[in-house]
């Protein structure tokens, strides 16, 4: 029978194990997609020019809050990017944004988010009336749900 | 050994409080700075105020209280990345150390060798933190679209479940500087000095985070 000094001691291990582990795959998988998206996002499955993109599509100023203080940023439609991607129907569909980092928010983006998000030229998501946790830091793709 | 209500409820309410204040605070402050907040927050100031207020009163259920206090407190004041995020990871870290300390039935007495307190430590503060941030990225969309997609969420774990090993070690080392402090006996402190020790120190937190809102307004 294993005494309470032991079995604490047994929890530390594997949890600093868990957290070795998962420090190492999440440090691996970022950068193996930074690698794969470095000049490229992929929406619903195609490799589009991220650089391409920005130029060609219209840029637009909206004003969002981060950190209690309400900023200007400039960028590019999202719901430009899916156009151009070729999506049939987009507003039928919700869209799964996932960050370098792996970060998606635990709730798919509506069409009408979209059309009033933008992406940065640092390739940031900025969804002026979501909450910050919607944000999405370097996005690497965007999947259509 | 059971504590005067209302003095469990204020010292609930000033603990709540000190937590609060630190977050909307130092928080900030780390927030701006570009630090890793989450984990300075949760592994160091949120976890020494709950092991203190937890081996100074001895009652179940204070951190509860302490993580309402605190996260209402972070709720009302509108700055840093996300404030509900922020309020509900409070909320649920204080139930979740709660939570452990119940399960685990851990009481001052276990803490007499350093294993014992670092391994302890190193549990709790992850626990609470990998909770604590779990339970933010269901509730948070669920309250804000009323939608929770969970693959996106499986796929998140990995990088909580990682991050949360800086609050393990944080915690592997709180734990046991925080039980080798001599902690006076609540309950035989004189009711009077107790009251006006405690309630001015409420009034000077919510002073100062009413002062923080107003300054950086």
């Amino acid at each position: 029978m294993l005494n309470k000094a032991n079995l604490m001691t047994i929890l530390a291990i594997i949890v600093i194990s868990v957290g070795v582990v998962s420090s190492a795959y999440t440090q691996l998988s970022y950068k193996t997609t930074k690698e794969i998206t470095k000049d490229v996002i992929i929406v619903d499955g195609r490799q589009l020019n991220f650089n391409e993109l920005y130029e060609k599509l219209e840029h637009k100023t909206i004003q969002a809050e981060k950190k209690g203080v309400i900023k200007n940023y400039t960028g590019v439609s999202l719901d430009g990017i899916i156009m151009e991607a070729g999506v049939q129907n987009p507003e039928q569909h919700q869209y799964k944004i996932t960050g370098t980092d792996g970060y998606s928010p635990a709730s798919p983006i509506s069409w009408n988010n979209m059309q009033i998000g933008i992406i940065t030229e640092d390739r940031d998501c900025v969804f002026p009336n979501l909450p910050g946790s919607f944000w999405v830091r370097d996005l690497a793709s965007i999947e259509v749900i | 050994m059971r504590l005067d209500g209302k003095k469990l409820l204020i010292g609930t309410v000033l603990f709540g409080s000190l937590w609060g204040v630190f977050e909307c605070t130092v928080g900030d402050y780390l927030h701006f700075s570009g630090l890793p907040a989450g984990i300075i927050m949760s592994g160091f100031f949120a976890f020494t105020l709950l092991i203190i207020s937890r081996l100074l009163y001895k009652q179940p259920g204070m951190q509860v209280g302490m993580g309402l206090v605190a996260g209402v407190m972070r709720y009302f004041n509108p700055f840093g990345g996300c404030i509900l995020c922020a309020s509900i990871a409070i909320i649920a870290e204080g139930l979740i150390f709660e939570i452990i300390w119940y399960l685990g039935k851990l009481d001052v007495e276990d803490f007499s060798t350093m294993r014992m307190k670092m391994s302890s430590g190193v549990v709790v503060a992850y626990l609470c933190y990998v909770g604590g941030h779990m339970v933010t990225q269901i509730v948070t969309p669920l309250i804000t679209t009323g939608m929770f997609y969970l693959p996106s969420f499986l796929a998140f774990i990995p990088n909580i479940l990682g991050k949360g090993l800086w609050a393990a070690l944080i915690g592997g080392f709180i734990l046991p500087m925080v039980t080798s402090i001599r902690l006076p006996n609540i309950s035989k402190i004189k009711e009077k000095m107790y009251y006006r020790v405690a309630i001015p120190s409420v009034l000077v937190c919510w002073f100062l985070l009413i002062l923080d809102s107003l300054l950086f307004a």
